[in-house]
């Protein structure tokens, strides 16, 4: 993404006096010394953005029934990262202190805030006002959203890999048309990952109504098949993710290896909410060597969890290539996620489809064709 | 008490008010830092003073 140019970060606009939170002072929600003229003593006690850690402080004063659980919400703690990691670790209290200190210096740069998601650009791609220091109600997919959420995501919504989604293409829907105020919720009590959390459903706009019950293929696959088996596109996966300080100190990330695939396999985490027992998987970046630059051999269970996981590719089409013949899944050994594509076979076996498990082939296919014009 | 042609209760609120109305407006726009942060030139020869931000030139892939 884009830098904002320095000077353009901290712009603040004449219409954000304007509104209700432009007749605060300022340091009433950064501190620092107004009256001081110099700029360090000025910023001296400042806090760039105040609503993290504890939004309470400073938003809920006003915004009580909002602040009230956003603290314990994903986007805040990232509470999701240290037990995944810590089920693939070394038991070792001196190895999980080196692991704790790579994430702390790599990993939670990457939490949102309340001013994070409403006002400026996230910490992680170095902030920076999106409208002069407005507040809007509604997050900006581009400057805020993807911003985080780009690289898999966002390239795939927007249409950067692949088609598109249609929701995007077709009807100009942002990410807060499905994603609303339930991202301000607490997490679950012991969420393992972002599955986990409340997140919108394809039912509630596309319900099991007489329209969706026409598509024969819908009664055929509902509650067996995750929507997205029949209507996402290909989607990135990455595999090599490492992190470590370069010669002069300075930390980086390095994820070089990213690969466009479509695999489907059996669903690892099969629930109330995420029936089908077919679904998506993606690679997640996860790897042995992770946190080779901070201590040797840390992840020691590293076949504990899977490294292909639940996905939702938000590239959705209503045709694809998959939903245009059932032979196109249906004895399809390549799309279907087997032992030789995976690097680590123990930590896969919950998610492989075995080759004598692959939907057979359906025969009759074209003379079935021939009788049904179309699916759709 | 009012008083023929002049409601000078009225007129006190007005003033008292406006004057209310002024003092809030001024106490946000007069401190420094709005001084600062709503000046672009300012702001542009403050910043472009600043040392520059140095990040590791290993970063490769993506995140």
């Amino acid at each position: 993404m884009a830098q904002v140019e320095p000077w353009k970060k901290v712009l603040v606009s004449q219409e954000f006096f304007e509104t209700e939170h432009g007749e605060m002072d300022c340091q009433d929600c950064h501190g620092g010394n107004p009256e001081a003229t110099g700029m360090a003593e000025s910023h001296q006690g400042m806090v760039a953005d105040p609503t993290f850690p504890d939004p309470s402080q400073i938003c809920g004063d006003c915004h009580e029934e909002i602040t009230e659980n956003i603290g314990q919400s994903l986007h805040y703690t990232q509470g999701t990262y240290r037990p995944m990691v810590l089920e693939r670790a070394s038991q070792n209290p001196q190895v999980i202190e080196k692991i704790d200190l790579g994430m702390k210096n790599h990993c939670y740069d990457c939490h949102s805030s309340c001013g994070q998601c409403h006002v400026s650009r996230p910490d992680s791609v170095e902030g920076g006002f999106v409208l002069g220091h407005l507040f809007s109600k509604k997050s900006d997919m581009a400057e805020q959203c993807t911003a985080c959420h780009g690289s898999r995501i966002g390239n795939e919504y927007l249409g950067r890999t692949g088609s598109g989604d249609v929701h995007f293409t077709e009807k100009q829907m942002d990410c807060t048309a499905c994603h609303g105020s339930e991202l301000h919720n607490a997490a679950r009590a012991g969420a393992h990952d972002r599955y986990d959390a409340d997140l919108p459903r394809c039912e509630k706009c596309h319900p099991s109504d007489e329209a969706y019950n026409k598509v024969e293929q819908h009664s055929v696959h509902a509650g067996k098949v995750q929507c997205q088996v029949c209507h996402s596109q290909k989607y990135a996966n990455c595999s090599a993710c490492h992190i470590g300080k370069d010669s002069k100190g300075l930390p980086y990330y390095k994820n070089p290896k990213t690969v466009e695939s479509f695999k489907i396999g059996i669903n690892p985490r099969q629930d109330e909410n995420h029936p089908a027992k077919w679904v998506l998987l993606r690679r997640v970046p996860a790897n042995q060597n992770l946190f080779d630059y901070y201590v040797k051999d840390a992840l020691t269970n590293f076949d504990a969890l899977p490294t292909w996981k639940y996905t939702t590719p938000h590239n959705i089409q209503r045709k694809t290539f998959q939903n245009r013949d059932c032979n196109n899944c249906h004895g399809k050994t390549k799309l279907f996620l087997t032992a030789k594509d995976v690097a680590f076979t123990n930590a896969n076996r919950k998610v492989l489809v075995a080759k004598e498990n692959i939907p057979a082939k359906i025969e009759n296919e074209k003379e079935k064709s021939k009788k049904k014009k179309s699916y759709f | 008490m009012r008083r023929n042609g002049c409601p000078i209760g009225i007129t006190r609120g007005v003033i008292f008010l406006a004057l209310i109305f002024t003092l809030s407006i001024g106490s946000a726009m007069a401190s420094e830092c709005v001084r600062c942060h709503t000046k672009k030139d300012k702001l542009k020869a403050i910043t472009d003073a600043l040392p520059k931000k140095v990040k590791s030139s290993e970063i490769s892939g993506q995140g």
